[in-house]
């Protein structure tokens, strides 16, 4: 019998932890590392390494030889949606302040939901905009804008 | 009795005003979380750490607990009412607490779970109480071999308790403990992983890491899924028959002895506590065809059991400073934060803190009983905000909560990057939580590794020839061994897939 090759979740689970290892060898690789006695700054990274590449290898090759759980689909939408909510947030924050900062990425987050409807997250973006500058400014003294200043 | 003197010096503390006040927020709010599905009470905890920055220690720790326990009393209530779990340690409540509510006794099986985990809080802040001591004591005396072993310990047993693959499980811990250590070297200067970034030099925050992989990826996972939700709306009487008592009451106790037991391994806490009593109760009933088809033990059980896990799991981190849980690493992120270092040795320096802390859970047990079952009509009416609303206000708080950490705009930014890896992580497959645990003990572990072994002038047979360090590493090698045995390993599938 011919051994099949398969591509599933611990295949490539495996392959992204000899990446993370090769990655961080790669970049540690003038880290001085020492004796056991005098540990340098390299040591236990490289330790570490090792141990994920060998752990990801056994992981990976494992995997092709059973059916294993297959990859699942990915959704973007949600996906880019969430991260691009906090990149929002961090790019208007100290410029645009809080509540500008609040609608902006509560209305790009909200994009990736199931259904999105503009004018119910737009008042949705106020409300939580006006009570965050009320509890986290006014109650709580965090450091931050509540206008813009250019 | 020493028991008892330490016990009054922390309800003189705990029922102070100002400690009762932030007992109750936590509790509200571990309520709120735990009633709410989608939202976990690492990301929550994350969230509302920088609010705690403005309090003095022992309100921020008192409340920061709440949240953990309380979100234990509003999972079940989700479970029941609507078959979803409000929190992942009331999965199994599902299976009977629904079939309950179907049949016109969600009442009674809200109730059997409120007072289940009133019974199993209050049994379990005793044993916390009464254990806490001695441990400190044994733990006084560890050196760094003895620290390095137990972080070993505790790494694999938080590996081996939890679900999942177990390979994939380790890796993620390594991968954990190399993010841990990004920044500056302690005993060199030299910069590690920083990428000649300045924003990196003093490590990865890891609030940031914590609200990525447990809040922005949970939010994407949500998201995908499409939601279903129908709140049975009839509650019907919540006091529970005779009949349903008597049923209930050994499977409180059963839940109890197992979760607090469970509660105190590392990798345990709440939710392998309800796992294992589900499948307990199962065994020992003489009506296990029941099961499935609204048995109240099957409420009872889990319901105390995971409020029991969750109250001793402060247990290795009160005592020993390590974490048996991702919770636990966000509490410890808290004590650093306020100045206080976890370990044994805050007993003794701080007790006021210790004992007001211990104390302060049984007053935030009673507290839930009220807030749950009178107050059950609100948390339902909560329930029916479609998730669609609700998500962007969370996302909203997560990215205040980062941002007030350290006023950073890169850190919001690098929680983008680890929601990310987080989706990444959820749809290979490998479970974040060992990671966390990892990021957390990484600095700990290299700095007890190098110290043990300049003590032993680079011998590492040092970790075997101190009796207490070679004790815990025969452990860890031992659950190692038993997991990989076949038989053990079907158990375990069978118990987590159940």
């Amino acid at each position: 019998m011919r051994m099949r090759f398969h591509w599933n979740q611990d295949t490539v689970a495996g392959l992204m932890f000899v990446g993370w290892g090769l990655v961080a060898l790669w970049i540690a690789r003038d880290y001085p590392v020492g004796t056991a006695l005098r540990m340098g700054p390299g040591y236990f990274p490289m330790m570490l390494s090792w141990c994920l590449i060998v752990l990801g290898a056994g992981i990976a090759i494992k995997g092709t030889a059973i059916e294993g759980e297959p990859l699942e689909r990915w959704y973007f939408k949600p996906l880019i949606a969430v991260c691009a909510s906090f990149l929002a947030f961090a790019l208007l924050i100290e410029r645009a302040g809080l509540p500008a900062a609040t609608i902006a990425s509560m209305v790009v987050g909200a994009f990736g939901g199931p259904e999105f409807r503009l004018r119910e997250q737009i008042i949705l973006a106020v409300c939580f905009a006006v009570v965050s500058v009320f509890v986290f400014i006014h109650a709580l003294g965090l450091p931050m804008d509540i206008w813009p200043h250019f | 009795m020493d028991l008892f003197h330490n016990l009054y010096l922390g309800f003189s503390v705990a029922l102070g005003l100002q400690n009762v006040f932030f007992c109750l927020i936590g509790a509200l709010i571990g309520t709120l979380i735990g009633v709410l599905p989608g939202i976990g009470p690492v990301a929550t905890l994350a969230m509302l750490l920088p609010t705690t920055f403005y309090l003095p220690p022992t309100p921020a720790l008192i409340m920061l607990a709440g949240i953990y326990y309380g979100a234990q009393y509003g999972g079940s209530t989700t479970a029941i009412l609507v078959n979803l779990p409000g929190e992942s340690s009331s999965v199994v409540t599902c299976i009977d607490g629904h079939k309950m509510a179907l049949k016109g006794r969600a009442g009674s099986a809200l109730c059997i779970a409120a007072l289940g985990s009133f019974f199993a809080g209050t049994v379990s802040t005793m044993l916390i109480a009464a254990a806490s001591p001695p441990l400190a004591r044994v733990a006084l005396s560890f050196g760094a071999a003895e620290y390095f072993s137990l972080m070993v310990l505790g790494l694999t047993g938080a590996v081996v308790l939890a679900r999942g693959s177990l390979p994939k499980a380790f890796a993620m811990i390594f991968l954990g403990l190399l993010m841990g250590i990004v920044g500056t070297d302690l005993n060199s200067g030299q910069q590690r992983f920083t990428f000649g970034l300045p924003d990196l030099s003093d490590g990865i925050n890891f609030v940031l890491v914590a609200m990525g992989l447990f809040g922005a990826a949970e939010i994407i996972i949500n998201l995908e899924r499409t939601e279903g939700r129908k709140v049975s709306a009839v509650i019907g009487k919540l006091w529970p028959t005779m009949e349903e008592f008597k049923l209930a009451w050994p499977a409180v106790l059963r839940g109890t002895g197992l979760g607090a037991i469970l509660g105190v391994l590392p990798g345990g806490g709440a939710l392998l506590a309800s796992f294992a009593a589900y499948t307990l109760e199962k065994k020992v009933s003489r009506t296990p065809e029941r099961f499935g088809h609204g048995a109240v033990e099957g409420v009872a059980g889990p319901e105390s059991a995971n409020n029991a896990g969750a109250q001793t799991s402060f247990i290795p981190l009160l005592t020993l400073g390590i974490p048996s849980n991702p919770v636990m690493a966000l509490m410890i992120g808290a004590m650093t934060i306020q100045g206080i270092a976890p370990g044994p040795r805050v007993m003794t320096q701080q007790p006021e803190l210790f004992w007001g802390m211990i104390a302060s859970m049984w007053v935030g047990n009673a507290m839930l009983l009220v807030i749950n079952l009178p107050m059950i009509g609100l948390w339902v009416r909560l329930l029916n905000v479609p998730y669609r609303m609700l998500f962007p206000c969370i996302l909203m708080l997560c990215s205040i909560g980062v941002y007030s950490v350290n006023s950073s705009t890169f850190e919001v930014g690098m929680t983008a990057l680890f929601g990310f890896l987080g989706y990444i992580f959820i749809k290979l497959g490998c479970e974040p939580a060992p990671l966390i645990l990892g990021f957390i003990l990484g600095p700990l572990m290299e700095e007890n590794l190098r110290r043990a072994l300049v003590l032993s002038r680079g011998d590492p047979l040092v970790f075997a020839q101190r009796p207490i360090s070679a004790g815990l590493l025969i452990v860890a090698f031992a659950l190692l061994a038993i997991v990989l045995l076949p038989a053990f390993r079907k158990t375990r599938e069978v118990a987590f897939t159940e």
